[in-house]
């Protein structure tokens, strides 16, 4: 490890701490995992402040070493980990210290909370004991002072008639609900810092809203500092104080969240920001970062760690690895051998842009030429036991919509609303119970057997997961011959036929004798699209083909998808819970709720103009990266969650969370929408909402967090 | 490094290409691992000895020698009983129908039980609950009691050693049947086996070119816990008197005569005990090799 890494405070330390030493030290950090074969690097040298009562945004993407610092500060790094360096809480040094010792810190000074609220909760213990016994660890109290605290404590993160239902168990919760139980045992113990880890990334986006707040309900009350470890910049421009932003195990920037996002110095950061869709710029084009992050193991301090990806990269890059140094304005520092002489790092040139920018209104409408899909009132029903009851889910009721050849349709919605049953459906990889679907005018519901499977070639998923969707065991030629040997493709002609598919996604032909582990995911994920590519499909299904890519990777396969799509007009089905994702690639925009399309329009309509009051609530929960955008908006906050398919409201099935139905409507109004299921009217000539009030929209309250 | 071309720039370099074909790809891994490789070699070591051993040995398993009872010396390396058997000769014939055995119920047994396990796994519901309620009633059987039952019935005939052979495949392939399964029901949910059957694939295509192959660990590690239990369950029934029947010979009949002898002839216990030891010990590391040749996420050293 070269000496020149920071070994001053790399971070300001704020006014308000003048004088004291900040709550969080942190100096030289470094982790280091032992395997077998070698050693990696997994933070390679970090030092910052946290100063009391202050939010600090950790940034990076997977490997960046992010979360391994977060648990080094808890000391809940495995047992492989080697740390050196040093971690003071309050002038207390953590790193060596015992177990003892740290387990009075623990829970106690420092909380954590982490990303998957299904696991970090006991599945076999009340939620209310479970908080319980966080508060008698280190308080001396009655049980049932604890009792009355726990239950004062998880009223604090919102959870409704919190003395009845600190009697459930985890399983009776909704994600959201459960992260908001851990938020609770989090600040049970009046903690000085809380270390929140991705606290939100598996959850919705109305939901995350409102953990979201909920965590800041937690810290005000608590008073304690909040390090909020995110890949997602939205979430870190609206909440955070300062931003650090790793990359290969190093802090490559920090500054205030100003600085950082105005004023940024660094190439990553820079092409961090321009690569991440955004529900604001969605008219703008995404310029990616080429290649994908470094692996912890390829790094050894002899070059930039961006240096691969970086295209301003010079001699210098590669051959010494640049410190964080100050950037005029207080507190900003970057980690680039240009980052104080900014003349050398000019803007991003949009002449590398793959795609043109897109021109609203040019997408053809499904009117202007015969649809090469058409979906007609389609329904998917599952049986389920409940309760020792068979009953029935309507996964899907009754969804209709046409795609154009060269247009796509973002289907977006929240976990549960019924969009994969959509595209599972129709792509036949389940039976659906009802409703039509026709390719070009074929009816594909109605194809069974052998005549199904010569039809399916014309109809192609890609998948989520870009590492369980290729078969691991098939080198790249066979799972790309696989479809057209399905085909009857001429033998002949598959190997010239592989390499064109390579090259259409990107891909160089030599990598065909390669396996799918020598990828990286960005680049698995084109193979998948290769291969549904193969059989010249008319009609491309995305199921969350980017949801599970690194945000610098997600830029140039969103980009490549566009490119696709138009040159070979095909229609395609995107199917997303990311509205800036989908905004970036729809012409048309479907929203599902509950299994039923309440909105439906063409994209640009649908986002500066939304009818539906989901449709609404669901732009407005999207986090923008861009602080001040986010500090001034007027936020939606949506109350509860989505209810379960399996006891859907009475007629319209938004109305438990409907604004318009909480404030503006007459009883004698609210019994229609309990009793009726609003159709989809149309509201403009090509946009429609499923509303049966939707002008009563009421007034828009002054932004207010609902716990202040 | 230089400074790319941005219009090439989506691709990573690529990584030195391995070989073209599978087959090298597999022998490489195979040999990199040396402990596999021994095995490998001591176990054809074993073959040589059981098949080619006796038509150049001077004694026959099945003619009286003039020694009795004598300890392993240069005529006799491995001693003689008490009959005048040679016993080096009796070591060779009962390893040769030993792994006959073996291997005729691992291969029998894995490839019934790997296709059962598939398609129960794969179909899932009605067919995987009645083939699953077979494999059970079958695994509660007393195997032992089972064998020598239907091995009795067919004593005496010329090819009994095949009897017995096909007898442990009935008895084991529902062990292989229950792994396999598992195992193809977690990747019949796979997105890989989706998007085949998105391509068109029929079902038997998707078990051959996708389900089996993901299968081969688990594969790999029943073929090699079968030979070594057939070996055994051959010894157990040969030590019983159902097994194989004298005047042949296999390594179970072997110790079951010098069950007697152990203190006084100590050399024809050890000699074939050593044999089925060997045996198993060679075909569990072979095993292991082959399972991690087999698969391609082993090469190219970095793991991920």
């Amino acid at each position: 490890m070269s000496a020149d890494i920071v070994t001053a405070p790399d971070m300001r330390e704020p006014s308000s701490g003048a004088g004291r030493h900040p709550l969080l030290q942190v100096r030289d950090l470094v982790v280091t995992f032992a395997t077998p074969t070698n050693t990696v690097n997994a933070v390679r040298g970090i030092s910052f402040d946290v100063a009391r009562g202050e939010v600090v945004g950790i940034v990076g993407e997977s490997g960046s070493g992010k979360s391994v610092t977060a648990t080094a500060i808890m000391g809940l790094h495995g047992e492989t980990a080697r740390i050196k360096g040093s971690i003071r809480l309050d002038g207390d040094e953590l790193v060596g210290a015992s177990d003892k010792a740290l387990g009075k810190v623990r829970g106690k000074r420092i909380a954590m909370i982490f990303q998957d609220p299904m696991t970090s909760l006991n599945p076999v213990m009340t939620v209310g004991n479970q908080v319980k016994e966080a508060v008698l660890i280190h308080r001396s109290m009655s049980g049932a002072e604890a009792q009355a605290e726990s239950i004062r404590l998880l009223e604090l993160v919102g959870i409704p008639n919190a003395a009845e239902r600190a009697a459930s168990y985890p399983h009776e919760f909704s994600g959201g609900m459960r992260q908001r139980v851990v938020i609770a045992i989090a600040m049970a113990n009046d903690p000085d810092l809380i270390i929140a880890d991705e606290p939100t990334t598996a959850l919705d986006v109305t939901v995350q809203a409102q953990v979201l707040d909920a965590l800041e309900v937690a810290r005000k009350h608590t008073n304690a500092a909040l390090i909020l470890v995110t890949h997602d910049l939205g979430v870190v421009a609206g909440r955070a104080d300062r931003v650090m932003v790793m990359y290969g195990g190093r802090a490559v920037e920090t500054g205030d969240v100003d600085d950082l996002f105005y004023r940024s110095r660094m190439p990553y950061t820079r092409g961090l920001l321009a690569s991440i869709p955004r529900l604001d710029n969605r008219l703008l084009p995404l310029i990616p970062i080429k290649g994908s992050p470094p692996s912890p193991a390829s790094l050894d301090g002899s070059h930039c760690p961006f240096a691969a990806r970086c295209e301003f990269v010079t001699e210098l890059c590669t051959s010494s690895e640049p410190p964080l140094i100050d950037v005029p304005g207080a507190g900003h520092r970057a980690a680039c051998h240009y980052a104080s002489d900014y003349a050398r790092v000019p803007e991003r040139n949009p002449d590398l842009v793959e795609a043109p920018p897109r021109v609203p209104g040019t997408a053809l409408a499904p009117s202007d030429g015969e649809p090469v899909l058409s979906v007609q009132h389609l329904t998917k029903n599952y049986s389920v036991r409940s309760k020792n009851k068979k009953r029935t889910v309507h996964a899907v009721a009754d969804v209709s919509f046409d795609i154009a050849p060269g247009e796509t349709l973002g289907l977006v919605g929240e976990s549960g609303c019924g969009k994969s049953s959509v595209s599972r459906s129709v792509v036949r990889l389940q039976d659906m119970t009802g409703g039509r679907v026709t390719l070009n005018g074929d009816d594909l519901a109605a194809v069974s057997g052998r005549r199904l499977r010569v039809m399916r070639r014309r109809i192609q998923m890609v998948f989520q997961d870009p590492y369980s969707s290729l078969d691991p065991r098939m080198s790249v030629e066979d799972i790309l011959a696989e479809p057209l040997r399905l085909s009857k493709y001429p033998q002949a002609d598959r190997a010239a036929r592989i390499a064109e598919l390579l090259s259409a996604v990107g891909l160089s032909p030599t990598m065909v004798t390669r396996y799918p582990h020598e990828f990286s995911g960005g680049q698995r994920q084109r193979l998948g699209i290769a291969r549904a590519l193969a059989t010249d499909p008319e009609v491309l299904v995305l199921d969350e083909p980017v949801s599970a890519l690194d945000v610098s990777v997600q830029a140039g396969v969103i980009n490549l998808l566009r490119n696709l799509i138009r040159d070979r007009q095909l229609g395609a089905l995107f199917i997303a819970h990311d509205l800036s994702v989908v905004a970036h690639i729809s012409d048309r925009i479907a929203v599902m709720y509950l299994g039923r399309i309440v909105e439906i329009g063409d994209s640009e309509d649908v986002f500066t103009n939304p009818v539906h009051p989901y449709t609404k609530a669901l732009i407005s929960a999207v986090p923008l990266p861009d602080p001040i955008l986010e500090r001034t908006r007027e936020s939606i906050q949506l109350h509860g969650e989505v209810p379960s398919p399996l006891d859907p409201p009475s007629g319209c099935p938004f109305r438990t969370r409907c604004a318009i139905f909480e404030q503006s409507l007459t009883e004698e109004q609210r019994t229609r929408c309990r009793g009726e299921v609003p159709a989809l009217i149309p509201h403009e000539s090509r946009q429609a909402a499923a509303c049966h009030f939707p002008d009563l929209y009421p007034v828009p309250q002054p932004a207010a967090t609902r716990a202040d | 490094m230089t400074v790319t071309d941005p219009s090439l720039s989506l691709v990573e370099a690529a990584v030195p290409v391995q070989g073209r074909s599978r087959m090298p790809a597999f022998l490489r891994r195979y040999l990199r691992n040396r402990v596999s490789v021994a095995a490998l070699i001591v176990f054809l070591l074993i073959l040589v000895f059981a098949f080619v051993g006796p038509m150049v040995w001077k004694y026959s398993f099945d003619v009286f020698t003039d020694d009795n009872s004598q300890p392993p010396s240069l005529d006799h390396p491995f001693g003689t009983d008490s009959s005048g058997y040679d016993t080096l000769a009796q070591v060779m014939r009962g390893t040769q129908r030993s792994v006959q055995i073996a291997l005729f119920v691992a291969l029998t047994a894995t490839i019934i039980g790997a296709v059962v396990g598939a398609l129960a796994g794969y179909y899932g519901k009605l067919v995987d609950a009645v083939i699953m309620r077979i494999v059970d009633l079958v695994l509660v059987f007393p195997s032992v009691a089972v064998a020598a039952v239907l091995a009795y019935m067919s004593m005496g005939t010329e090819t009994s050693w095949i009897t017995i052979a096909i007898v442990l495949s009935l008895l084991a392939w529902p062990i292989v049947a229950r792994v396999v399964r598992s195992t193809a029901l977690t990747l019949a949910g796979t997105e890989y086996v989706q998007a085949a059957r998105g391509a068109g694939a029929t079902d038997l295509s998707i078990i051959v070119r996708h389900l089996i192959p993901n299968s081969m660990g688990t594969i790999t590690v029943a073929v090699t816990v079968l030979t070594a239990t057939a070996i055994l369950s051959e010894t157990s029934l040969s030590y019983l008197g159902f097994g194989v029947q004298p005047p042949d010979t296999s390594l179970g009949l072997l110790i079951a005569n010098a069950q007697a002898a152990i203190i006084t002839r100590p050399w024809i216990f050890y000699f074939p005990g050593f044999f089925i030891i060997l045996i198993a010990l060679t075909s569990s590391f072979i095993g292991d090799g082959l399972r991690r040749a087999l698969d391609p996420r082993q090469s190219a050293g970095a793991g991920s």
